[in-house]
């Protein structure tokens, strides 16, 4: 394999890992921003 | 709520300063240092590999600090820091066990090998995959604190080991120390950029990781509580 294949898989694989705790990250507050829409909704004064 | 909006403004300028280093590092590393005379562009692998287990390490030290000072004080945010750390910890050493092998491929012509350093890294992962599962598998959060904090520190003694085997037995490349072949100064530098880079994205990755488990905490008192008025 051409040098230059082992750098770029090596970067690759490293940022690959941070983009997807990141998402990972992401989709923990997206799950907790909806529960607490729900919440909200929940204790809300009905009209 | 001004305390939380001044907390996401912490995380806002600690991601932007991680950003920007991340960039300074791979100017750094691909325009800055020299190639190394034996392994050309392959060296470069090292600047990330380095910088993620440095950190890696790091993070199961502040696990091991937080898990102590949870059974001294039995205060949970020493429990969420510590779970916090022991994520992006996690994280790091898939990036050390990663890239290594690719390093090695190249080098020793095998992508693994069952060397000490190798060997009890993955160790390390194991056991900190192994903290996640306990933590999953309690549901009361007292006794789940008690059996992570337990955990965190029996774990961290995998560190050091890790740190002394290449001495002990080693086969693995040394950058510092007596066997250690030195660095160019400039590749040192590079090194220096490298390792700050992933500790600021160490420190954002924890602050972003506890915001949320604080969050999700707070949410089910809430929830707790409604359902007891109910």
């Amino acid at each position: 394999m051409d040098r230059l294949a082992y750098v770029w898989m090596a970067f690759s694989i490293t940022w690959i890992a941070i983009f997807v705790y990141t998402l990972m990250l992401g989709k923990r507050q997206q799950k907790l921003a909806h529960e607490l829409e729900l919440l909200r909704q929940a204790i809300k004064p009905k009209k | 709520m001004r305390g939380k909006a001044h907390n996401l403004r912490g995380h806002n300028l600690v991601a932007w300063i991680t950003a920007f280093l991340m960039l300074v590092s791979l100017y750094a590393i691909f325009w800055y240092a020299p190639l190394e005379k034996y392994m050309l562009e392959v060296q470069k692998i090292f600047y990330i590999h380095v910088g993620a287990a440095w950190n890696a390490f790091f993070a199961f030290f502040v696990v091991f600090v937080a898990s102590v000072l949870y059974l001294k004080t039995r205060d949970l945010k020493y429990d969420v820091l510590a779970a916090a750390s022991a994520e992006v910890g996690l994280l790091f050493t898939t990036i050390v066990l990663l890239t290594g092998p690719i390093w090695g491929k190249h080098s020793w012509n095998t992508w693994w090998t069952w060397e000490p350093r190798l060997t009890t890294t993955l160790i390390l992962w194991f056991i900190y995959f192994a903290y996640f599962l306990v933590r999953a598998g309690v549901a009361e959060k007292a006794r789940r604190a008690v059996l992570s904090a337990v955990f965190g520190i029996i774990g961290f003694l995998d560190v050091p080991i890790i740190y002394i085997s290449v001495r002990w037995w080693g086969s693995h490349p040394m950058v510092f120390g007596k066997t250690g072949g030195g660095l160019h100064p400039m590749m040192l530098h590079a090194l220096i950029v490298s390792v700050v880079a992933f500790t600021f994205l160490y420190v954002y990755f924890c602050q972003k990781a506890m915001a949320l488990e604080n969050t999700r905490q707070e949410l089910q008192e809430i929830k707790e509580k409604l359902r007891e008025r109910i």
